[in-house]
């Protein structure tokens, strides 16, 4: 629901209220002040009869110049004067009418009569309906107003949030220009836009010096790294060594390969997720599965598995070019080097998925935290842990989805595009 | 054979050289732009390793200035940044080879190599190891008067202990160097003796004399016997 429409809303209800108690306030009073206007009236002509009687010395013979009814019954008692309302059928209207009526007693020569004098009220039915009338007409005009002034106020007095929303809906994380809003007199939105230039702004900054660390600390680890490799290349070539030394050296020296590899994944790994990758083309999926295959079959070959593909060509995907070949390397890398030897290797390709099954040992972990850093199955202990992290983070980034399963000795990693 | 290092890690550096002079190269060492113009504004190298990081500039302003001299040496870029972006642009700029730090110091020997033969004899060149002669052009290799066919793994498994000749060569730097990265370590060690023993065969059929000494536990090392 939009702002707009919210508060029309409450608006609606809230004159919807008001103009209900109105009516009901309007009526009441309506009607009170009509009855006292006739009781005041039925007074004033019980007056006029007395009068009449006290200079005349009998009943009047003719009421028409009183009152519509009058009422004359001779009586044997005096009465207390009183008022009470009554309804009558009016024949000719064919419905109810209501009369307020005075009851008092005179007396003329010695006799009592009774006198009722009847005052017809205003109908209050049709007085409902007119108040209605009046009410719902008031409620239209006044939800018509309302829409009119919250148009106008949408296109006059939010149109600067709006436009400091779409604004910042075109922030990237990543931008090279600070984020530009455009300038409104309101104070409330000025500041909100005073807030949001500083918070992207310190979140683009965090991000770009973030950029710089991944890249500066790449380098400065790798050099020493490479120190330390080429000093145990040229030491190991040293003529005096004994066999064990050699061993230990080479030993050495493929430590520092790993140590270099794992922190060029980890690197690989945090600009993934700084979103570095960022360009991106459709490339036919397809073919570079078919690609990779081949350079892999050497490695296939040499554990003997018999590959089953089934792949429906011109699969586009609009990903890196880099990152789906680091994808494709850790599914393959993993699916063949998890493989026993003489295994199975099934591939398959469509316009909705990839899957790729291997045969292989059953997992001593949960599949699903296959995915995590540093991850790994406790019998692979020279894996970094780190191949299953990456597809997942690349696939994170395209929201694909990615699921590892281990069914009847098959282990399947499933990605949904 | 001249070759001019530009590295600014001077431990790193004084280990390339001195592994670089052991190869029977003259190797010279600068450690910062302005050095490095100065040299190649007077002398002339074979080969030229330039470090992209440097103080008081980029290695690709040295590799502009060289191009603009007309040098024939051939450039190899060495760097810590894997960014392809670099890789891209270095070898656009003119550049033979690009390297990421940490490297094995065979696997640059074998480049160097490469890119100087590339370089000085257009390819036209034999290279003779005992009674080995291997041809780069047209990747053949004799066995005195007999050619031995080699798949392109073994042949440039053998143009890597050949360019390593009288080193010792570890397995990862070997595999490393034939199957790069897309091979897993574990089992492209497995691969690599398989590819040693074939290669060897061959060799040894031909009535080459084994030249592939094995280090257990180490790696290998090619020599005359």
């Amino acid at each position: 629901m939009t702002l707009i429409n919210k508060t029309t809303r409450s608006f609606l209800v809230a004159s919807l209220f008001a103009s209900i108690c109105g009516a009901i306030l309007c009526f009441v009073l309506l009607k009170k002040i009509v009855k006292d206007e006739a009781t005041e009236q039925l007074l004033r002509e019980k007056i006029k009869f007395e009068e009449y009687i006290d200079e005349k010395g009998k009943l009047p013979e003719t009421f028409f110049e009183l009152s519509e009814r009058v009422n004359i019954v001779p009586s044997n008692q005096f009465y207390k004067p009183y008022f009470s309302d009554t309804t009558f059928f009016h024949k000719k209207a064919n419905e109810f009418h209501d009369y307020r009526k005075i009851t008092f007693t005179v007396k003329v020569i010695q006799n009592w009569y009774k006198v009722s004098i009847l005052k017809p009220l205003f109908e209050a039915d049709e007085l409902l309906t007119a108040l209605l009338l009046t009410f719902g007409f008031l409620i239209l005009l006044l939800v018509g107003l309302l829409f009119t002034v919250n148009y106008v106020l949408s296109r006059k007095i939010w149109q600067p949030f709006y436009q400091t929303l779409s604004t910042l809906q075109t922030f990237q994380i990543s931008q090279r220009d600070e984020l530009y809003f455009e300038k409104t007199d309101i104070t409330e939105f000025r500041t909100l836009q005073k807030e949001l230039q500083i918070l992207t702004e310190q979140v683009r900054r965090e991000y770009q010096s973030l950029k710089t660390f991944t890249e500066n600390a790449s380098h400065e680890l790798q050099t020493p790294l490479a120190v330390i490799s080429s000093n145990l290349e040229l030491l190991l070539q040293d003529s005096n060594l004994t066999d064990i030394q050699m061993q230990q050296i080479s030993s050495l020296i493929e430590s520092i390969g790993k140590l270099s590899k794992l922190n060029q994944t980890l690197l690989l790994l945090t600009k993934i997720e700084n979103r570095q990758f960022d360009d991106r083309k459709i490339i036919d999926f397809s073919e570079l599965v078919l690609k990779k295959i081949d350079l892999l079959d050497v490695w296939i070959k040499h554990k003997g598995l018999t590959v089953s593909k089934s792949i429906t060509p011109n699969v586009n995907l609009q990903i890196n070019a880099y990152l789906a070949d680091v994808l494709l390397n850790n599914i393959f890398g993993n699916a063949i080097k998890y493989n026993i030897l003489l295994g199975d290797l099934f591939i398959e390709l469509t316009v909705k998925r990839f899957i790729i099954k291997n045969t292989g040992k059953p997992l001593s972990v949960l599949p699903e935290n296959l995915f995590g850093r540093f991850q790994k199955d406790s019998s692979q202990s020279d894996s970094l842990g780190l191949g299953l992290a990456l597809v997942k983070q690349i696939c994170d980034t395209y929201n694909f989805k990615v699921n590892y399963s281990f069914q009847e000795n098959l282990h399947a990693l499933t990605i949904e595009f | 054979m001249k070759i001019l290092l530009i590295e600014d890690e001077e431990q790193l550096a004084l280990s390339i050289q001195r592994f670089l002079i052991g190869e029977g190269f003259v190797c010279e060492w600068v450690a910062n732009v302005l050095d490095a113009e100065d040299k190649i504004g007077v002398y002339e190298y074979d080969c030229i390793l330039v470090d992209i990081m440097l103080p008081g500039g980029s290695g690709f302003e040295i590799i502009e200035q060289l191009k603009k001299l007309h040098s024939p040496a051939g450039i190899i870029i060495i760097s810590a940044k894997n960014a392809l972006d670099d890789k891209i642009k270095g070898l656009d700029l003119g550049a033979d080879d690009y390297l990421t730090k940490p490297f094995h110091l065979s696997e640059l020997n074998s480049r160097v190599k490469s890119v100087l033969r590339r370089r000085q004899f257009a390819g036209n060149q034999e290279i003779t190891f005992g009674v080995l002669r291997i041809i780069p052009e047209s990747k053949e290799v004799w066995v005195s008067q007999r050619n031995i066919i080699l798949t392109k793994k073994e042949y440039d498994l053998l143009m890597y202990l050949v360019a390593n000749q009288n080193r010792v060569l570890t397995k990862t730097s070997i595999s490393e160097h034939l199957y790069g990265d897309e091979i897993d370590q574990s089992d492209s060690f497995d691969f690599l003796y398989s590819h040693i023993k074939n290669l060897r065969k061959k060799l040894l059929e031909a009535g080459c004399p084994d030249y592939i000494q094995t280090l257990y536990g180490t790696g290998y090392k090619f020599n005359l016997i």
